[in-house]
């Protein structure tokens, strides 16, 4: 009848092992299904009551989202530190989702202040324009599916984060045939298997 | 039914009982003062679905004391209902009310509860205001280590941090666990001074009992809630 469900929303992954209980203080918000109501975002209770808690974990099903909606969202978070993205859109519409030079991206480009973020199988091409988007990420967790091979997610992210911070990645689910150790690239950087996950730390 | 309780009542070792009934028109009241007769019942669930609410009036002379230490009330009741059928419950360890209504104009009753044991109590309101939920709470929550209340309603009070931050300073001292969730439906406006007080479900208080305060949107709902950690 009501919602008492174990919300995923304490980006738990994003601990390390001796840490699993990390109690993560400010609130979580969590969103599954459309926005549509943020296209009037002065007028209803969303907005109203975003402002009114200190917000600094999100969770959300974005495959209906557009991304104008969820730049007016993250807008309305400024204190956001985690990001769980369910369901991203497929690679032609991350395409479409170039980001357009307005008033409002911008801002967010430049105060967003994530650092940690969850997603389920990313592609390269997702993952490419996420780095574009959230340029502070330090933290990456993501649920890996059976035959998705992550490692050129992986190695973007690698190549491409800012150097100057350390980078974390989880990797748990499905973790047959991710075999990092046999590729070169991967020797750079720290590996620890553990007995449900696969954490890579740039040293 | 009745008929067949009696039977059940020659059953010595009897320990749990979960009776689901498809409908039911008379008094609850016949069933209950049967069932709290069973000397050596532990765990009694009472499910049914309607949502029709049912007399439960007890006889008048009833000081017989139920073994009862586990009670899931699943259907429809109202908040002095529960206290008449709290009567004669002392031994209860946890108390599920699945489907608590509010009835307009109710004023909760002044019978006292006595449940000395009770360490476990979850509750689903549906329509029943803060203070007369309040005026039930106080009766029975001294002992309580975990807590689960779910609502919805119009009564935007509940969402007062800071009242639910004094009611557990004060009459629950032992709790340990609270689980809190209320539904709000997305398009009603904003009027009320108690949105203003959400943000205090995430002062030092919540804080340090690691429960957490978050905000749920689906289909046009939006659910408040505080968990454990």
């Amino acid at each position: 009848m009501f919602f008492f469900s174990k919300v995923q929303s304490d980006f738990a992954e994003h601990n390390s092992t001796s840490s699993l209980n990390n109690f993560l203080p400010g609130a979580y918000l969590r969103i599954d299904g459309c926005l549509q109501i943020l296209r009037n975002p002065l007028s209803n209770i969303i907005s109203t009551v975003l402002q009114l808690v200190d917000i600094n974990r999100l969770s959300i099903r974005c495959n209906r989202l557009s991304i104008e909606m969820f730049i007016r969202l993250l807008l309305l978070l400024p204190n956001l530190n985690a990001i769980r993205l369910i369901d991203l859109p497929s690679d032609d519409n991350m395409y479409k989702f170039q980001l357009v030079n307005t008033d409002d991206v911008r801002r967010f480009l430049t105060r967003n202040q994530i650092t940690k973020i969850t997603l389920t199988n990313p592609t390269e091409v997702q993952m490419n324009l996420i780095l574009t988007c959230f340029t502070r990420l330090q933290s990456f967790a993501f649920e890996k599916t059976s035959n998705v091979d992550l490692r050129p997610v992986l190695r973007c992210i690698l190549t491409k984060s800012n150097r100057c911070q350390p980078i974390r990645i989880c990797v748990y689910g499905d973790l047959q045939n991710l075999e990092l150790e046999q590729e070169n690239f991967f020797d750079q950087f720290q590996i620890i298997r553990e007995q449900n996950r696969i954490v890579i730390q740039t040293n | 039914m009745i008929y067949l309780l009696f039977h059940f009542q020659k059953l010595t070792r009897l320990r749990s009982l979960n009776i689901g009934l498809d409908s039911f028109f008379d008094n609850l009241g016949d069933i209950y003062h049967i069932l709290f007769q069973f000397s050596t019942l532990n765990y009694l669930k009472l499910t049914i679905p309607d949502n029709e609410l049912l007399d439960i009036d007890f006889p008048m002379s009833n000081d017989h004391f139920s073994s009862l230490k586990y009670l899931i009330v699943n259907h429809c009741v109202t908040l002095n209902q529960m206290i008449e059928l709290l009567q004669n419950t002392r031994e209860l360890v946890q108390l599920n009310c699945c489907h608590v209504v509010g009835l307009e104009d109710d004023i909760i009753s002044t019978k006292s509860v006595n449940l000395p044991k009770l360490k476990r109590l979850i509750i689903n309101l549906n329509d029943v205001d803060f203070d007369e939920f309040h005026g039930f709470l106080i009766k029975l929550c001294s002992q309580l280590e975990y807590f689960t209340v779910s609502i919805e309603g119009l009564d935007k009070s509940y969402l007062d941090g800071d009242r639910w931050e004094e009611f557990i300073t004060k009459e629950m001292i032992h709790l340990k666990e609270f689980q809190f969730s209320f539904v709000d439906f997305i398009y009603d406006p904003i009027t009320d001074p108690f949105y203003s007080s959400i943000s205090r479900f995430a002062s030092s208080f919540w804080i340090e009992r690691k429960w957490i305060f978050g905000i749920s949107l689906k289909d046009g709902y939006m659910t408040y809630s505080i968990r454990p950690s």
